[in-house]
């Protein structure tokens, strides 16, 4: 008995399919991007999101069951979960619709995540432990927050972005500086060549301790550009990556030490840093906090957190109904 | 009025005809917010306000003044990964924001419920897809650099005469 669950994310630009067993085991995990799409489509006319899940979501399915050793008719699963929030309503929608009739089709219960409840049980994929208290730092295009997981689904949100997230203002810079598209890799790729300490970029301040601003650093950053043309685009990345990652663990260890974390977790796009997770990692050794480092391909959105996710809620509170709906504003 | 009215082929740009209501002087961000909350008590449900200007010139800032203004005391943060968010307060505020879509043959914003006559609807980088809005009167704020580094100057246009009256009040 392996106990399959499929997870389904649709929440955002990834078309994110997952099989995970009963020991957080990924079996298969397939992510179609909207960059593969277009590019695939040769360019399609400009719309949002939702088209563009369904146009890939039945053929990443049929992927995702044949790497898992599955297929579509003998199925062999026994639950799927689904975000159901928070995302764009459109994309989410896809999701939980087909969710819903693979959940009827093959008469298995269905269960609705959410994202960000997603992107914690990521930490635990892969047969990983979690110790709590935990501070989770959720980082990702969409989300930026310091979470304290007490113990499973039980969060306190310490503090998050109060306005952009990290991975847009890297996003946004990268495209300003004229890299290519997502724009933390880009930058992360040309900052290697820069030096780190060649600018020394605002960090915002805020109220409460534990929040973060990045759209202050993001316009200092295209001032220092607009009003130095000559500058080395590799040192202002290296110098701007550096600012957002010292901010990150900084309020990172802050957050865990004063509220008595035992250990710390990164998840969400931004966590597949390579300074980041370098960095976090130093800083928890020296407070002597354990620090746990999913695979890179688990901390962007993917399937199987939503799983890990899933098999959670159906143990402790039971599969959703067919009433099951999308939440695009839903809090962790 | 019904999204599908943005369908229309009008080329036209809203921007070649747009006149000037007012200009204000903003010397930060927080300053770029107490605007939005003036802006935000004089609108209504069926506005449309399209948020012209670079990187870092303070849209989402007059976004969450405008919430304010609105009466939402949700914080609003920047919609620019998942394209839409929306606040309630005396009105619906729909936040909208086009920076990673593709604008320049237009957006099918069908299905999304974004403009109906309870709802604000304040959208980023529309730029290149002006002409869809014309149909909705828009009031477009157009952001640009000030004499320093924080400080902007603010634009607010139209391309005809609804928001004039209006902003004898601002």
């Amino acid at each position: 008995m392996k106990n399959l669950i499929l997870g389904i994310e649709t929440s955002c630009d990834d078309t994110a399919l997952g099989v995970v067993d009963s020991g957080g085991i990924v079996l298969s995990s397939v992510i179609a991007s909207q960059i593969d799409i277009h590019s695939n489509f040769g360019g399609v006319v400009p719309e949002l999101a939702s088209r563009a899940h369904e146009a890939v979501i039945i053929e990443v399915l049929e992927r995702v069951l044949k790497e898992a050793g599955l297929n579509a008719q003998s199925c062999g699963l026994d639950a799927i979960a689904v975000t159901k929030g928070p995302g764009l309503a459109g994309s989410l929608m896809v999701g939980v619709a087909v969710a819903k009739a693979l959940s009827l089709g093959w008469r298995i219960p269905l269960i609705g995540v959410n994202h960000l409840e997603g992107h914690i049980f990521a930490l635990s994929l892969e047969g990983r432990l979690m110790h709590f208290p935990m501070a989770v730092l959720v980082v990702s295009g969409g989300h930026t927050m310091i979470v304290r997981v007490n113990s499973l689904g039980s969060y306190e949100i310490l503090g998050e972005t109060l306005d952009d997230a990290a991975g847009e203002a890297f996003d946004k810079v990268a495209r300003f500086m004229g890299l290519g598209f997502p724009g933390g890799p880009e930058i992360e790729k040309v900052a290697t060549n820069g030096d780190p300490s060649a600018i020394r970029f605002p960090i915002a301040k805020v109220d409460r301790r534990f929040d973060f601003s990045f759209s202050g650093p993001k316009t200092a950053v295209v001032n220092y550009l607009r009003s130095n043309p000559g500058v080395s685009v590799e040192d202002v990345a290296a110098s701007f990556q550096a600012s957002i990652v010292e901010t990150l663990v900084a309020k990172t260890m802050d957050a865990a030490i004063s509220t008595n974390c035992v250990s710390i977790g990164l998840s969400g796009g931004v966590g597949a840093n390579s300074l980041l997770r370098e960095r976090l990692l130093a800083a928890g050794s020296v407070a002597g906090l354990e620090v746990v480092l999913p695979a890179k391909v688990n901390c962007t959105d993917n399937g199987a957190m939503i799983a890990q996710a899933g098999r959670f809620r159906l143990e402790t509170f039971g599969a959703d109904d067919y009433g099951l709906d999308v939440e695009a504003s839903l809090r962790l | 009025m019904t999204s599908s009215a943005l369908k229309g082929t009008c080329k036209r740009s809203v921007c070649g005809t747009l006149n000037e209501i007012l200009r204000v002087k903003s010397s930060s961000a927080l300053e770029t917010k107490a605007i939005g909350q003036r802006l935000g008590s004089l609108l209504h449900g069926g506005d449309v306000v399209l948020l012209i200007g670079d990187l870092g010139m303070g849209k989402t800032a007059i976004t969450s003044g405008i919430a304010v203004g609105m009466g939402i005391s949700q914080r609003v943060a920047s919609p620019t990964f998942v394209m839409v968010r929306e606040y309630f307060g005396s009105f619906r505020l729909v936040h909208c924001d086009l920076y990673r879509i593709d604008t320049t043959r237009g957006v099918d914003f069908d299905d999304l419920e974004l403009f109906d006559e309870d709802s604000v609807t304040v959208v980023e980088w529309a730029d290149l897809c002006l002409w869809q809005f014309d149909d909705f009167d828009p009031l477009v704020i157009l952001f640009a650099n000030g004499a320093d580094e924080d400080s902007r100057s603010i634009t607010f246009t139209e391309n005809n005469s609804r928001w004039n009256e209006r902003f004898l009040k601002f």
